[in-house]
C-alpha cells in the first residue's frame, strides 16, 4: 500500500464528496455553481492520477483540458442564469423557478 | 435480376408517396392516377419476382457491424406475400379512386397506403431481423394513421390508438427477441439464426424464450387471443384500407413471422402447442362474436380474426404449407368481401345490417361477388376457401389429438352460421329500410370481378405453389404434391364430407333458429358475453386504468427539485459501488 | 515527497470545504480560487505542468473574476428556508458511498506514481488534436461572450439605477 496513492485517493474522494454534499444541501444557485466547480476539480485530479499511474499522462492531460472547457462553460451559463433569475424572481433560490406540478 | 427487382418493389411506392406529397391535394385526379400507376407498376415487379424464387440470401450492401447486412431473400413464402400485398394493394388503390372521390386530404391517404405497401414488401422480403423490425413498425404506423384517417371522429382516433398500443406489445416482443438473437449469435441474419438453432448452438431456455416472444409478437400483430380486440375497432378506417391492411396483408405478417421461424422452434417443447391453443381459442371466441354482431364490417373483422386463427392452428399442427395456402385464399376472398361490403356501404351509407335486406336484385354485381366470397369463407366446394380449409383440417387431424379436430369441426359450423346470417340479412329477406342503393361503378366493379375470379380459380395453382415452397424452403420439410393428388386425397377422405356436412348443418341450423325463433338460457348467456367481447374489453380498460394510476403515482417522485435529484444520483451510485464491492472482488 | 503531497492535499481539501460551507458568497468565491490554486500546484507536482497552467489561469483567474462580477450583481443573499434533504441523510449517504469508493480504490493496489515529466504533451495537444483544440477554444470564447450577452440587460439596469441615485 502506497502512502501517496492512498492520500491522493482519500483527497479525491473527499473533494468529490464535498462537492456533492454542497449540491444536495444548497438552494442558492451561485453556491451550487461553486459546489459544481469543487466537484469537477476532484474529478480532474482523479483523471490526472489515473493517467499518471497508467503511464498515459499526455492523454489524461488532453482529456482534462476538455473537462476544463466544459466545466467553465457550465459555470458561465450557471452565473448568467443566476443573474437572470435574480432579475425575474428577486431571489437566487432554485426552487422559485420550479413550475412542475406537485 | 432479383437484386434490381427488390429495391424497385420497395421504392416505387415510397418514391411515389413522396411525389404525392409534392403534388398536393388540389390536383385530385393526378393523385388517383399516380397512386394507381405506382401500385400497378410495383404489382408487375412483384409478379416478375415469381420467376426468381430460390432459397438463397441476396446481399444488397453491408451497413456496419451493429445492424447486420441489408440482405433479402426470395423464398416462396416471401414472394407469395409480396405478390398478395402488391396485387391486392393495386386493386384497392384502383377501387379507392371511386370510393374516396372528393374526399379531403387524399394525399395523406394515398401516401400512407403507398408507404404501407412498400414497407410490407420489405417486411416479408428481408432476411435481417433488424430490418424486419424496422418495416414491422412502419406497417404499425401506417395502420394507425389510416384507422384514424377521419380524425375528426373520436371513434376513429380511439380505434387507431388502440391498434397502435396493442400492436406495440408485439413490437416489444419482436425487438426483445431480436436483441436476444443478436446476443446469442452476434448476427442479425435470420438464416444464420435458424441454422444455429437447429444445430443446438443456442441454449434451450433462451431459444424457447425467443420463441414465445415471437408468438407474442405474432399474436398481437395478427390480432389473436388475447390481443384480438383491436381489429374490430380498426374498422373505422376507410373500407379499402380495411380490405388491404386489416384483412389481406398486415395482419398476415404475424403468420409469416411464425412460419418463417418455424424450423428454428420446431423442436422447442410447448411452442407448437401454444400456437395451437391460441388459434383454437381465437377461432371459437371470434366466431361467437361474429354471430352476434350487427355491424357488417365488424362481422367481417371477426371472421378475419377467426380465419387468422385457422392459420395459427395450421402452424401449431405442423403444416406450414396449409397455413400459407389458406393465407393466399383468405387474402383474396376477404379482400373481395371487404371491397364488396365497402361498395355497398358507400351506396347505402350505413353499416348496420338491420338497415339492409332484400338488396340482391338491386345490386347484382355486388351481391354475386359478395356471395362468392362468403361461400369461400364458409368452405363450400369448389372455391379456394374450401381447399385450404380442408388442408388445415387434415393437418389438424393428422398432427394433433381428436379433441382439437372436433373443436375445429364445431368452429366450421360457427363459420357457416355467421356467414349465412350476414348474407341473408344483407341481401335477402324483406327490405328493412327505404334507403336508396346503386350498383358499383366501373372502377369499383373491376377489382371486385377480378377478385371473384381469383376466388374461383386461385386453388388451381396449388401444384406451382407447392413446388415453389418445397424447393425454396428446404428446412420446412414440405412434401412435394400436385393438384390432382391433393384433390384426390381431399375428395376421397370421408372427413371432407363430414366438414361439408357441418357447413351445411350450420346453414340449416341458422334457418331453423330463424323460423322457430328459439330462445333458451344458454344462448342468451353466450349472446350477452359475446356482445361484451367476453370481458376482454373491460380487461383492456382495467389495464389502462392501472397504468394511468401507476404513472400518476410515479409522477410524485419527479419533484423537479435539484437537491432530491442529485440525492437520487448518489443513492444509485451507492448501490452500484456496493454491488461492485460484493461482486467485483 | 509524501510530506509535500500531504500538505498540498490537506490545504486543498480544507479550502474546498471552506468554499462550500463558509458564510457569504464572496468568501466562497475566494476560497474557490484558493482551491483552484492548490489544484494547479498538485497537477504540477503530479507531472502535468501544461494542464496546471491552464487550470491556474482559467480556474483561479477567469472563473473567479466572473464569480466576483456575478456576486456583485446578484448580491449576497441568505436563503433561510428549510433544506429539502435532511442534513444527516445527506452526510451519511455521501460518507457511505465515497467511503466505499475510497476503500475500493485503495484496495486495488494501483501502481506507484511516476514523477517523470511528460515530453510529448505539446505534440499530442497541438498537432494530434489540432481541430479539437481550436473548436474547444471557440466554444470557450463563445461561452464567455454568452454570459456577457445574457447579463447585459441587468448590467444596463444596474448602471442606470446607479446614475439615478
Amino acid at each position: 500500500m502506497n502512502l501517496i496513492n492512498t492520500m491522493i485517493i482519500l483527497a479525491i474522494c473527499s473533494i468529490i464528496g464535498i462537492g456533492f454534499y454542497c449540491l444536495i444541501i444548497t438552494r442558492n444557485l451561485l453556491k451550487l455553481v461553486i459546489g459544481l466547480q469543487i466537484l469537477v476539480k476532484g474529478v480532474m485530479i482523479a483523471v490526472i492520477f489515473a493517467g499518471n499511474v497508467q503511464g498515459k499522462i499526455e492523454m489524461a492531460q488532453s482529456m482534462a483540458y476538455t473537462i476544463i472547457v466544459a466545466d467553465t462553460i457550465v459555470t458561465v451559463i450557471g452565473l448568467a442564469m443566476s443573474i437572470q433569475l435574480r432579475d425575474k424572481t428577486g431571489t437566487s433560490d432554485i426552487h422559485s423557478i420550479s413550475k412542475l406540478k406537485r | 435480376m432479383a437484386a434490381v427487382l427488390i429495391p424497385l418493389i420497395i421504392f416505387t411506392p415510397w418514391l411515389s408517396a413522396i411525389m404525392l406529397w409534392f403534388i398536393g391535394d388540389q390536383h385530385e385526379q393526378a393523385e388517383h392516377t399516380i397512386a394507381s400507376g405506382a401500385t400497378v407498376l410495383s404489382a408487375i415487379f412483384s409478379l416478375l419476382l415469381l420467376l426468381e424464387i430460390s432459397d438463397e440470401t441476396l446481399l444488397i450492401s453491408p451497413i456496419g457491424p451493429m445492424f447486420g447486412d441489408v440482405s433479402f431473400t426470395t423464398n416462396a413464402m416471401s414472394v407469395l406475400l409480396v405478390c398478395i400485398a402488391n396485387c391486392i394493394g393495386s386493386l384497392t388503390v384502383i377501387y379507392s379512386a371511386a370510393y374516396m372521390r372528393h374526399e379531403k386530404s387524399l394525399g395523406r391517404y394515398y401516401g400512407m397506403i403507398l408507404l404501407f405497401i412498400g414497407a410490407m414488401s420489405g417486411l416479408v422480403l428481408t432476411s435481417n431481423i433488424f430490418l424486419l423490425f424496422f418495416f414491422w413498425e412502419i406497417t404499425a404506423l401506417c395502420s394507425y394513421q389510416l384507422i384514424s384517417f377521419y380524425n375528426d371522429d373520436p371513434n376513429a382516433v380511439r380505434g387507431g390508438l388502440k391498434a397502435l398500443f396493442i400492436t406495440q406489445f408485439g413490437g416489444i416482443g419482436l425487438m426483445t427477441a431480436a436483441l436476444l438473437i443478436y446476443g446469442q449469435i452476434q448476427s442479425l441474419s435470420i438464416p444464420e439464426f435458424i441454422e444455429a438453432a437447429r444445430q443446438g448452438a443456442i441454449p434451450t431456455n433462451v431459444l424457447s424464450l425467443i420463441g414465445f416472444l415471437l408468438i407474442a409478437a405474432a399474436a398481437a400483430k395478427s390480432s389473436q387471443f388475447p390481443f384480438f380486440t383491436w381489429l374490430p375497432d380498426a374498422m373505422e378506417a376507410p373500407t379499402p384500407v380495411s380490405a388491404l391492411i386489416h384483412a389481406a396483408t398486415m395482419v398476415n405478417s404475424g403468420i409469416y413471422l411464425l412460419a418463417r421461424f418455424y424450423p428454428a422452434f420446431e423442436n422447442v417443447p410447448g411452442w407448437k402447442e401454444t400456437i395451437l391453443v391460441i388459434g383454437i381459442l381465437t377461432i371459437i371466441l371470434s366466431s361467437l362474436m361474429a354471430i352476434f354482431a350487427n355491424d357488417l364490417k365488424r362481422v367481417l373483422a371477426y371472421s378475419t380474426v377467426s380465419q387468422l386463427g385457422y392459420m395459427f392452428t395450421a402452424i401449431g399442427a405442423g403444416s406450414v404449407l396449409a397455413s400459407q395456402f389458406h393465407l393466399l385464399s383468405h387474402a383474396i376472398f376477404k379482400a373481395l368481401l371487404f371491397l364488396a361490403a365497402g361498395a355497398l356501404i358507400h351506396s347505402i351509407s350505413t353499416r348496420d345490417m338491420h338497415q339492409m335486406g332484400g338488396l340482391f336484385k338491386k345490386v347484382p354485381i355486388i351481391s354475386v361477388t359478395f356471395i362468392i366470397g362468403a361461400l369461400a369463407l364458409a368452405g363450400i366446394p369448389i372455391l379456394n376457401g374450401f381447399w385450404s380449409k380442408e388442408l388445415i383440417l387434415e393437418a389438424v387431424h393428422e398432427g394433433t389429438t381428436i379433441w382439437i379436430y372436433l373443436i375445429m369441426l364445431f368452429s366450421v359450423i360457427l363459420t357457416a352460421i355467421y356467414t349465412i346470417r350476414c348474407v341473408w340479412l344483407v341481401f335477402f329477406g324483406t327490405p328493412r329500410s327505404d334507403r336508396k342503393v346503386h350498383d358499383a361503378p366501373r372502377l369499383m366493379a373491376f377489382p371486385l370481378v377480378l377478385l371473384a375470379i381469383g376466388t374461383l380459380t386461385s386453388w388451381l395453382f396449388f401444384t406451382q405453389i407447392n413446388h415453389a415452397f418445397s424447393t425454396s424452403l428446404p428446412l420446412h420439410k414440405i412434401e412435394l404434391e400436385t393438384l390432382t393428388k391433393m384433390a384426390d386425397k381431399v375428395l376421397s377422405d370421408p372427413l371432407t364430407y363430414i366438414a361439408i356436412g357441418m357447413s351445411l348443418a350450420g346453414v340449416g341450423l341458422w334457418f331453423f333458429k330463424k323460423k322457430k325463433d328459439l330462445s333458451f338460457p344458454l344462448l342468451d348467456i353466450v349472446r350477452e358475453a359475446s356482445l361484451n367481447s367476453f370481458r376482454f374489453e373491460s380487461a383492456n380498460t382495467g389495464i389502462i386504468q392501472i397504468l394511468t394510476a401507476t404513472s400518476e403515482g410515479i409522477r410524485n417522485l419527479q419533484t423537479g427539485s435539484l437537491n432530491w435529484n442529485i440525492f437520487g444520483m448518489i443513492a444509485g451510485f451507492l448501490i452500484v459501488s456496493i454491488l461492485l464491492l460484493i461482486g467485483g472482488r | 515527497m509524501p510530506l509535500i503531497y500531504g500538505l498540498i492535499l490537506a490545504v486543498l481539501v480544507f479550502s474546498a470545504h471552506k468554499a462550500t460551507r463558509v458564510k457569504g458568497l464572496l468568501n466562497s468565491a475566494l476560497w474557490l480560487a484558493g482551491a483552484s490554486c492548490m489544484t494547479s500546484i498538485l497537477l504540477y507536482v503530479m507531472g502535468a505542468p501544461g494542464l496546471a497552467v491552464i487550470e491556474l489561469s482559467v480556474g483561479a483567474g477567469l472563473v473567479t473574476v466572473l464569480f466576483v462580477f456575478a456576486i456583485s450583481m446578484v448580491g449576497d443573499e441568505l436563503i433561510n428556508s428549510d433544506v429539502f434533504v435532511p442534513r444527516w441523510l445527506a452526510i451519511s449517504i455521501i460518507v457511505m458511498s465515497f467511503g466505499i469508493l475510497a476503500v475500493f480504490l485503495i484496495l486495488q493496489r494501483l501502481p506507484e506514481m511516476q514523477t517523470t515529466r511528460s515530453e510529448i504533451f505539446s505534440q499530442l495537444f497541438w498537432v494530434d488534436r489540432e481541430l479539437d483544440v481550436i473548436l474547444q477554444g471557440a466554444l470557450f470564447i463563445s461561452g464567455v461572450l454568452g454570459i456577457l450577452l445574457l447579463i447585459a440587460p441587468s448590467v444596463t439596469k444596474a448602471i442606470r439605477g446607479g446614475k439615478s441615485k
